[in-house]
Formats: structure tokens, C-alpha cells, sequence
């Protein structure tokens, strides 16, 4: 028999589904201010915040919120290399495929970007642009100013990214959004909101405040180290349901679990 | 699937670690509440044994000056003069060294002195009996360091009430040194003499006092020599 904690569990596993998008306070301003930005003639839109903040889902959201009113575009991870990238951007930017045997012309593909513009305004999300390298985002800033694409740049908040950003963009006009781990209050929401949207009632209330306190603490509000301990804590109380049903108690999840998952992830040590 | 038993093991570890610092701050808790237990206890037993006055005196600081004590020393040899009895009386300000008594015959050409009555306030005594015979002994050694009222007086009306008559005497013999005017302690001297067969020594002492005092505790402790 499937335990009721297993489609709790599975609540948390680690996506950038749309599916999964939870409106928050924050999340709702920044999506907000994101929309706002691409609606504005800049060339250049800076997403940046630490690991698991909520950039990618965010772009996700936008570009499916907007695919039937603008062009848009969400470039999850990095090509490879930049030929794979100029081949996907000439695709987007002429609608066909490049022929076989043939390489993009950097410099014929900026022209083409400059006839565009005014007539058509082509919105790119591109996702881990950290791992871009500092030619192509040097590029990427090329193609930016024909007005004609507009760039969306996420990025992890790093010192050495930060770099990367003055280096190359300090002088581009932009908007910089920064996206910043959830507050306490935030976190329960988001945790409560994503149980709920799978009618699983009990086991949000379940969810006690000092349990959440706690699990704040250890992840520190972030969004992906909040999924990753709650699998594990539901991962637990479905082992214990299945095994030692005595262990666990339905009305309330004990500190106890919490902390033998936060040691398990290594939040905390012995 | 993970090993719990092994998770469960590490977080038994985890606990008990973070409990430590519970467990650390409880014992000094407690052992800080022990020894303030034990202080106030001390201190409370010395309270009992060695402070049995309410209203405590600075004993530095005698209430009358050596003047005005040499002369009511004086007026007492007098008085008992009167009666055809020398008194052994002790100024109160004298050093210790020189503790032999005199006997001052009082000039008849002298003028009588004036004894200004002044109003004293009760001290309400309490006396707390202890069978231990240390804490008495302490009390002397701090009496011997710093001669003073209250503890003399203790030690008149404990061994008095112990039955240690010559003690007790000799006790309220050094309060009378210390303050002639305590009226207790030259009743318990009247007693003590009284109870060591010295009743008409005694009865001359009282008729003395009583002569200068209108006291109803002396008056009432004549009738009943009597």
C-alpha cells in the first residue's frame, strides 16, 4: 500500500515546471517587475540572485505567460558550444533551419538583427548565463544592440559573476532584478501553498510552525535546499509509515525527523 | 531507500551533543544555587548566634562619652556608699588590660553629680538557645576581638538561662562595662549573684539600682528576693 507521505514526497522533488510555480509576495513582485522590464526598450535585463533563489522558474513563467503575446524564448541551459548557439538563435531569428554544412556569420547574423529592428522585438531568457563564456557573452552584447533582441540574463550571485556583469554590460542601458531567498513567513507559504495544490490537507497542517522555523533555518529560505529537505523529511516519515508506523506521528511532524533529514543533507553535523 | 537505523544513531549523537550545553549550564546552576544556599545558611547561623539584637548598636561608637559613664559609675559607688556598701563598678571605656576594680570611696565634699535622664529607646532582645557549645565559644573569640554590647549580653543571658550563673555574671558584668545602662544585664547580674548565694550582695545591688531606677522588672524581681 502506498504510503499517504509518498505523494508528499514527490510534492518536492526538484523541478523548473510551470506546474510547480508557487505565487509569493517576492515572487509575484519580481515577475511583476520582470514584465514590466521587457516591456521597456532595453537591451539588456539582468536576473541574478544565489542557487536555487527561484531564477529559472521564474523564467519559465514569464516565457510561458507571455509566449502568445510577444517573442520569447527561455534558453534553459548553455550550448555547448557557441556554433550549436548561433545555429538555435539563427533558427529564432529567421525561422528556418541553418543549412547543412554552413556556419552562422557572427557579423551578417548582427546585420540581419539591425533590419529588424522596429518590426519585430524578440525577447531571449537566458538561463545559467554564467556559464557562458566571456566571448560569447561579449557577443550576446553585440547582438543586444541592435534593439531589435533583448536579453534576459540570469545569473548566480556570485563575486566572480558580478565580474563578469561590470566587465561586460556596465555600460549597456538594463534593468537589474535581484531575487533573494524567501523570508520565513515566505517559506511556510510556499510549502503550505505547493501540499496544497495536491489536495494533501493533513499533511500541510502537519507542518507545524517550529517545524517550519526550523526548516528555515537550516535552508536558509532558499527554494531548492527547501525541496531537498522536505523530500528527505517526507522520505523519512514514509519509510517509518511503511515500516515502524509507530515512529511517526500523523497529527504533527516530529523536530526529530527534520533534523535526521538535515543531518542526512548535512545541514547540520555531529 | 537510506539506513535509518544508522540516521536514527547519528541524530541520538546530535541530540545528546546539544544537550550538552543544557546539562553544562544546569550543574553551574545548580552548584551557583548550593553555594548560595550554603552562604545564606552561614550566614544565617551566625545571625543566630552572634546577633541576637534587633536594634543594633555601633559599638565603636559608644551612646555616652567616657565622661558621662565615669559618672554614672561614680554615682552608683556612691549610692551603694550610702548604704554602708562598697560596689565593684567598672568604667565603661576602660581598656581591657586594665580590668582590676577599684573601689572609689566618694568624697563628701564633692558635688552630687547630675545623671541627665535621657530617653533611651527599648531594645527588644531575642535569645536563641543552642546547646553547641562552639558557637558560644565563638562568640567570645569575637567578643575578645571586638568587644561589644550585643554580644556580651548574649552571653550573660545564655549562660544565665543555662544555668551557668558565675559566667553569666561575669558576662553581664562586661556588658554594665560596656553600657551601665542596660537594665537587663545588671538584672541578670543581680540574679547571677543571687543564685550563687550572694543574696544580700545582690539585694544591695538591686535596692541600688532601684534607688536610681524606677524600673517595675527590678521592682517586681525585689519582691520576689524578698
Amino acid at each position: 500500500m502506498k504510503s499517504r507521505f509518498t505523494p508528499a514526497k514527490e510534492v518536492f522533488v526538484d523541478s523548473v515546471d510551470v506546474e510547480d510555480y508557487i505565487e509569493l509576495e517576492a515572487s509575484v513582485a519580481a515577475y511583476s517587475l520582470l514584465e514590466e522590464s521587457i516591456s521597456k526598450p532595453l537591451k539588456m535585463i539582468l536576473l541574478f540572485g544565489r542557487p536555487g533563489t527561484g531564477k529559472s522558474i521564474l523564467l519559465n513563467q514569464i516565457a510561458t505567460k507571455l509566449k502568445y503575446q510577444k517573442e520569447i524564448y527561455y534558453f534553459d541551459t548553455p550550448a555547448n558550444q557557441e556554433k550549436e548557439f548561433f545555429q538555435k538563435l539563427f533558427k529564432i531569428l529567421t525561422k528556418k533551419a541553418l543549412p547543412k554544412n554552413t556556419e552562422v556569420n557572427f557579423s551578417a547574423l548582427v546585420d540581419y538583427c539591425k533590419t529588424l529592428r522596429g518590426k519585430r522585438e524578440i525577447i531571449i531568457l537566458l538561463d545559467e548565463a554564467q556559464l557562458y563564456s566571456a566571448e560569447m557573452m561579449e557577443k550576446i552584447r553585440l547582438l543586444s544592440d541592435s534593439r531589435a533582441v533583448k536579453f534576459v540574463i540570469a545569473l548566480h550571485k556570485t563575486e566572480n559573476e558580478d565580474l563578469i556583469a561590470k566587465e561586460h554590460f556596465q555600460s549597456r542601458i538594463w534593468e537589474v532584478i535581484e531575487l533573494k531567498n524567501a523570508s520565513k513567513e515566505d517559506q511556510a507559504t510556499y510549502i503550505h501553498k505547493k501540499l496544497l495544490k495536491k489536495n494533501l490537507f493533513e499533511i500541510a497542517n502537519s507542518l507545524k510552525k517550529k517545524n517550519l522555523e526550523r526548516i528555515h533555518t537550516f535552508t536558509e529560505g532558499n527554494f531548492r535546499e527547501c525541496n531537498k529537505l522536505l523530500y528527505t523529511i517526507f522520505e523519512i516519515c514514509e519509510y517509518y509509515d511503511e515500516n515502524e508506523p509507530s515512529k511517526v506521528n500523523y497529527e504533527e511532524v516530529s523536530q526529530k525527523i527534520v533534523e535526521m533529514a538535515a543531518l542526512k543533507l548535512g545541514y547540520i553535523h555531529v | 531507500m537510506f539506513d535509518i537505523e544508522k540516521l536514527e544513531k547519528e541524530w541520538e549523537r546530535y541530540d545528546r551533543k546539544r544537550r550538552r550545553p543544557r546539562y553544562i549550564m544546569a550543574s553551574v546552576l545548580l552548584l551557583i544555587a548550593s553555594l548560595g544556599y550554603f552562604a545564606y545558611t552561614e550566614a544565617l547561623f551566625q545571625k543566630i548566634i552572634g546577633s541576637t539584637l534587633v536594634e543594633k548598636k555601633d559599638v565603636t561608637q559608644p551612646s555616652s562619652s567616657s565622661e558621662s559613664v565615669w559618672k554614672e559609675h561614680k554615682l552608683y559607688t556612691k549610692l551603694l556608699e550610702k548604704n554602708g556598701t562598697n560596689m565593684q563598678v567598672f568604667p565603661a571605656d576602660a581598656p581591657m588590660e586594665k580590668e582590676d576594680i577599684f573601689i572609689e570611696t566618694i568624697d563628701a565634699k564633692l558635688p552630687k553629680p547630675v545623671v541627665a535622664k535621657e530617653e533611651r529607646k527599648p531594645i527588644h532582645l531575642e535569645i536563641h538557645q543552642t546547646s553547641s557549645v562552639d558557637a558560644y565559644k565563638d562568640v567570645e573569640r569575637r567578643f575578645n576581638e571586638a568587644p561589644n554590647v550585643e554580644d556580651a549580653l548574649f552571653l550573660a543571658k545564655a549562660y544565665f538561662h543555662k544555668g551557668v550563673y558565675k559566667k553569666s555574671e561575669s558576662w553581664a558584668l562586661k556588658t554594665n562595662k560596656l553600657d551601665p545602662e542596660i537594665e537587663e544585664s545588671w538584672l541578670i547580674f543581680i540574679q547571677s549573684k543571687a543564685r550563687l548565694g550572694e543574696k544580700n550582695e545582690a539585694l544591695r545591688v538591686l535596692t541600688a539600682y532601684l534607688k536610681q531606677h524606677h524600673s517595675k522588672e527590678a521592682e517586681k524581681l525585689l519582691e520576689s528576693m524578698q
